[in-house]
């Protein structure tokens, strides 16, 4: 098991290393610089800014400067349109809001979607089930860019419960933490659901009620655990989703996070957030996708690696 | 419990008997499950009724999506002003010319809604089209051959997967965007915009960059497939009656082909269905943020970004589309669940 997380989280390393190349690759096949504006700049200044941020020298040489100054000092270079902040400062700035809000929509998506999907199992084919599914299918369906807007409209603007946007006061977050969260837990609840359900019919279920264990127990330590096995594995991709998925919620919301600074620094070619942003999430994703593997083999232990 | 498993088995024997002589077909018996499913019906109903309208769009649209009178803009229906909290009449333009009310140009919400069709359905066929394609092959290869070009091929894919996807079809879209702005003659981006143009004209669009968009989402779309044709195919391979078709000398294309996709290609069916909503929700996301079609197409992306702008004085801006953008959704789901129960019913409940 040790061995398998060491080799997993060296394998970190090439694959960061091809997303690095892919993304600089990719950022500096778009046409036009970081200083080319509307209003044109001599073409001196440019050149001596060039020569300011290292723009002049060959490609190769800008690669392993600035990959060179990740590894070697966590430094993700500079911002071309702000000369007192570096990328470093941007992402302090913003990213603990981004990860917020991921965080709290993946507990609110955990928190709700399970508990639901092993009340509508243990109910099955009652009204309880019957709501819980209906719910879920909602939740499924409605896309967080519409979840936005329609809850600002009644809880903000015309109930007036909630702040219509911003971000810092727990009143703040529950509407953004809602809209980004809602779908996932729809998905959690109906896999949870199916999967307590085809477990509640297995013969070591049975097996444990017939030696006399009482139901609570039962369902606890025999069905819930062998239960949550395929719930585990979507749980990685979906931290995931919702981590890298935190843009559209916050450009609804007016939240400072990394969505509207990220899209800005694409349209004004400013490529070390850009950069900057994927190998930041790409740590995120690879992570979270080994903490699967992990969490996995933890809850059942027929799964061995080596 | 016992008595509804009895019954629900007697009305299987009871089917059985009534196709007494026909031949079980799979497919068949599934779209029999599927036609006794009511909500994969309504979801498929709506399917073909939005279809109806993309292709109907410039018939039945009382207007044109791009036609719009300044002295109109804001107009709030009639209708809904009764429902809509607050006293919209104190400050908006009210009126019966449009169903669901006009946008900030003037423009008629109902039509731009009803040509939204033509991009929204498109992308999301042609996102399921790239994941089956691509995926379908790509997983396939890879299960089929195993060893060395499996290992190859999945790294490939785990390495897509490091690649945060939103980022990556925003960055690709804003490349796309820039680099064939260029439109001198000649250049092979003028080619490319040439082809764009053309399948514009082929969704009934004038311009939007339609192709972009399909492109941006195929790249992304492929991966899930992938994997899933490429699990499905390693537990089939060493069935029995694949060895046998290995031993009367069939090719590998043919074992694929014949004996290896007909297995594999409902769960597959399955996937994009569900997958689809994905899809649309993306274009209506990059259109949300600008980075999608290009105005005046309507996209319900751009429509909900526009309603939002202006969502406490005139909420019907942001509501129809809404609406719509979730009916659709509901649509695809509802077909992609009945899906699923019908083609693997010892799948059913499942997500």
């Amino acid at each position: 098991m040790g061995r398998y997380i060491v080799r997993r989280l060296l394998w970190m390393i090439p694959m960061l290393f091809i997303v690095s190349v892919i993304t600089f690759a990719f950022a500096h096949a778009v046409p036009g610089g970081p200083f080319n504006r509307e209003k044109p700049l001599p073409a001196e200044i440019i050149a001596n800014l060039e020569k300011y941020y290292g723009l002049d020298q060959p490609v190769w040489k800008q690669y392993v400067d600035w990959f060179g100054g990740i590894v070697t000092r966590l430094d993700f270079g500079p911002v071309y349109s702000s000369r007192s902040r570096r990328v470093n400062d941007i992402f302090a700035d913003h990213l603990p809001v981004s990860a917020q809000l991921g965080i709290l929509a993946t507990l609110i998506a955990v928190g709700i979607g399970m508990p639901l999907g092993i009340l509508a199992a243990l109910k099955q084919n009652t009204f309880w089930d019957y709501l819980g599914m209906a719910g879920a299918i909602f939740g499924v369906s409605v896309p967080n860019i519409v979840l936005g807007p329609l809850m600002i409209l009644i809880f903000a603007l015309t109930l007036g419960w909630l702040p219509v946007a911003g971000w810092g006061t727990p009143a703040q977050m529950i509407m953004p933490a809602l809209a980004l969260g809602t779908g996932s837990a729809a998905v959690i609840a109906r896999l949870t659901r199916a999967s307590m359900l085809q477990v509640i019919r297995e013969d070591y279920i049975r097996t444990a009620r017939a030696k006399g264990l009482g139901e609570r127990i039962v369902m606890v330590r025999h069905a819930l655990k062998n239960a949550l096995i395929p719930v585990a594995t979507i749980l990685g991709p979906m931290f995931a989703a919702l981590i890298t998925g935190t843009f559209i919620v916050e450009l609804i919301f007016a939240i400072p996070g990394m969505g509207k600074y990220f899209i800005t620094s694409i349209t004004n070619r400013d490529y070390p957030v850009v950069m900057g942003a994927f190998m930041v999430w790409a740590v995120a994703l690879i992570l979270a996708n080994i903490a699967v593997d992990i969490t996995y083999a933890f809850l059942d232990p027929r799964i061995r690696f080596d | 419990m016992t008595t509804q498993e009895l019954t629900a088995q007697q009305k299987a024997a009871l089917r059985l008997s009534e196709r007494q002589g026909k031949p079980a077909n799979l497919w068949r018996d599934a779209w029999d499950r599927l036609l006794r499913n009511r909500a994969s019906v309504m979801g498929g109903v709506i399917v073909l009724a939005l279809l109806a309208t993309a292709f109907l769009a410039s018939a039945i649209a009382p207007y044109h999506y791009a036609e719009g009178d300044s002295f109109e803009a804001y107009t709030v229906p009639n209708w809904l002003i009764g429902i809509l909290p607050g006293n919209i009449e104190a400050y908006a333009k009210t009126g019966t010319k449009f169903l669901f009310g006009a946008d900030y140009l003037g423009r008629d919400l109902l039509s731009r809604l009803m040509y939204g069709t033509r991009v929204s359905l498109p992308v999301g066929f042609m996102g399921a089209i790239t994941a089956l394609v691509i995926g379908l092959v790509y997983g396939c290869i890879s299960g089929y051959y195993g060893g060395k070009v499996d290992n190859f091929m999945m790294r490939v894919v785990d390495i897509m997967y490091a690649f945060p996807t939103m980022l990556l079809i925003i960055l690709l879209m804003a490349f796309f965007k820039s680099t064939f702005a260029d439109i001198s003659p000649g250049s092979p981006a003028y080619t490319f915009n040439r082809v764009n143009d053309v399948v514009d004209r082929l969704l009934g669009l004038q311009g939007g960059g339609m192709l972009f968009i399909f492109m941006g989402i195929g790249v992304t779309a492929w991966m899930g497939m992938a994997r899933l044709a490429r699990g499905q195919i390693l537990s089939l391979k060493e069935k029995e009656f694949i060895e046998a078709a290995r031993m009367i000398g069939a090719g590998d294309i043919r074992i694929i082909v014949r004996h290896v996709l007909p297995n594999i290609i409902g769960p597959c069916l399955v996937y994009v269905t569900l997958a689809i909503p994905g899809y649309i929700s993306t274009e209506v996301f990059l259109s949300f943020i600008g980075l999608g079609v290009d105005p005046p197409t309507p996209s319900w992306g751009t429509l909900i970004s526009e309603g939002a702008r202006s969502m406490r004085s005139y909420p019907h801006m942001v509501i129809f589309p809404a609406l719509a953008l979730s009916i659709t959704m509901f649509a695809f789901n509802f077909l992609g669940d009945g899906l699923r129960d019908a083609l693997d019913p010892k799948m059913k409940g499942s997500s």
